[in-house]
């Protein structure tokens, strides 16, 4: 008697058409991985997160996603994604949406392009950090002009470098304040 | 007992910081200060890359280029080189592109007590083209007669306290710079200022004016 029903629509009232709701995609937790025996010549992209422990030589475009260069992985590639630790060798450029985190295993020979940069104790890193490009791609909002603020070339409110935004801590383990709090 | 420089190194730390492998530094402060006054400031540092170190350079210059110079050099031909031609490719090979500069601070540390004359003629000729008006280099020269057998690796623990790490326990003689050295050899610089310290180094600012 109560199963019956159990599965009836509800009846509702007829309303007007809501819009279309684009729902988020579900993000795979699943994690996806190249053994260590395999190596892959090309391009790699995908919807899911990736673990390397073999090689790949060519482009790993995983965007959104979060991608770990294993302990045995070698990458000779670039590699745009969310996240990305490395623990083992790379070469190439790092786009982190997100963060980059080079683990004391890790090597990177290339730049690096986040918001977030992390260098752990050992790791070893040759190249160029680019915290301010990522930030302003992953951060970008219009600018909301205060009150009283001068505009317009030459216009000068505050004394050289207070006007200066500190960038965000490049380490979960920051060091001493810097000089604009001294 | 013959003391070594690493006890003296450790000794003079902990008058400053008991317990700690710390010491003061009063050249740093001074090129952030100036560091503030650029926009979009950048960084090249010529020594390995530590964490720490970009955390906190980074919310100064978000643009930092990390050279790691001696121990690439050291891993390629297995030190820096005397023959002036080839140490003249490496640098070529191991710095920056003149398009990723012209950067506003070169952070050089101790790197030149490592270096012969010429070869200090050859890195301070490359680093000037990596320069602009007024940028700044930050070095280290020591004053001791022995120094570590590597450059100390320095961890910036706040603007006026600097940590380091000696990788190694052998020593060797140190060239014993001095600033008359410093600009015949560096030409396109001009020191700026200096800081004795008393763990045994002399802090350099020098200006690319």
């Amino acid at each position: 008697m109560w199963k019956k029903k159990e599965y009836e629509p509800i009846a509702t009232q007829p309303t007007a058409p809501s819009p279309p709701v684009s729902r988020p995609q579900p993000r795979s937790e699943a994690v996806a991985m190249i053994g260590p025996s395999v190596t892959i010549r090309g391009e790699v992209s995908g919807q899911e997160n990736l673990r390397i422990q073999g090689r790949i030589e060519g482009k790993v475009s995983l965007r959104g996603q979060d991608v770990t260069v294993g302990k045995s992985g070698k990458v000779q590639a670039d590699i745009h994604a969310k996240g990305i630790r490395v623990e083992g060798e790379v070469v190439g450029d790092l786009y982190g949406e997100q963060e980059i985190i080079i683990e004391a295993s890790g090597q990177v020979t290339g730049n690096l392009v986040a918001p977030r940069v992390i260098l752990e104790n050992g790791s070893r890193f040759k190249g160029s950090i680019d915290m301010e490009s990522a930030a302003q791609q992953t951060h970008a909002k219009p600018v909301q002009q205060k009150p009283g603020t001068a505009t317009g070339p030459g216009a000068r409110t505050a004394p050289p470098g207070a006007d200066r935004q500190p960038n965000a801590p490049a380490t979960s383990q920051p060091p001493g304040d810097p000089l604009s709090r001294s | 007992m013959k003391q070594t420089s690493r006890q003296r190194w450790n000794d003079a730390a902990s008058q400053l910081s008991p317990g700690s492998a710390q010491h003061h530094t009063l050249a740093l402060k001074y090129v952030l200060r100036r560091l503030m006054e650029k926009r979009r400031a950048r960084v090249l540092d010529l020594g390995a890359a530590i964490g720490p170190n970009v955390a906190f350079v980074g919310r100064y210059a978000p643009k930092l280029y990390i050279a790691d110079l001696y121990n690439t050099i050291r891993s390629r031909v297995g030190g820096l080189p005397k023959d002036h031609k080839q140490l003249e490719r490496l640098l070529a090979k191991e710095l920056p592109s003149a398009e990723l500069g012209p950067f506003d601070l070169i952070l050089a540390w101790d790197l030149m007590n490592y270096l012969s004359g010429d070869q200090m003629v050859s890195l301070g000729r490359h680093l000037a083209r990596l320069c602009r008006q007024d940028s700044l280099v930050f070095a280290l020269i020591t004053n001791s007669k022995e120094m570590p057998s590597q450059p100390i690796r320095f961890r910036i623990v706040d603007t006026d306290t600097l940590s380091y790490t000696i990788d190694s326990s052998l020593e060797r003689p140190s060239p014993l710079f001095k600033e008359p050295d410093l600009k015949r050899w560096l030409p396109d610089f001009k020191v700026e200022t200096s800081f004795l310290l008393r763990n045994g180094f002399q802090e350099y600012v020098l200006l690319h004016p």
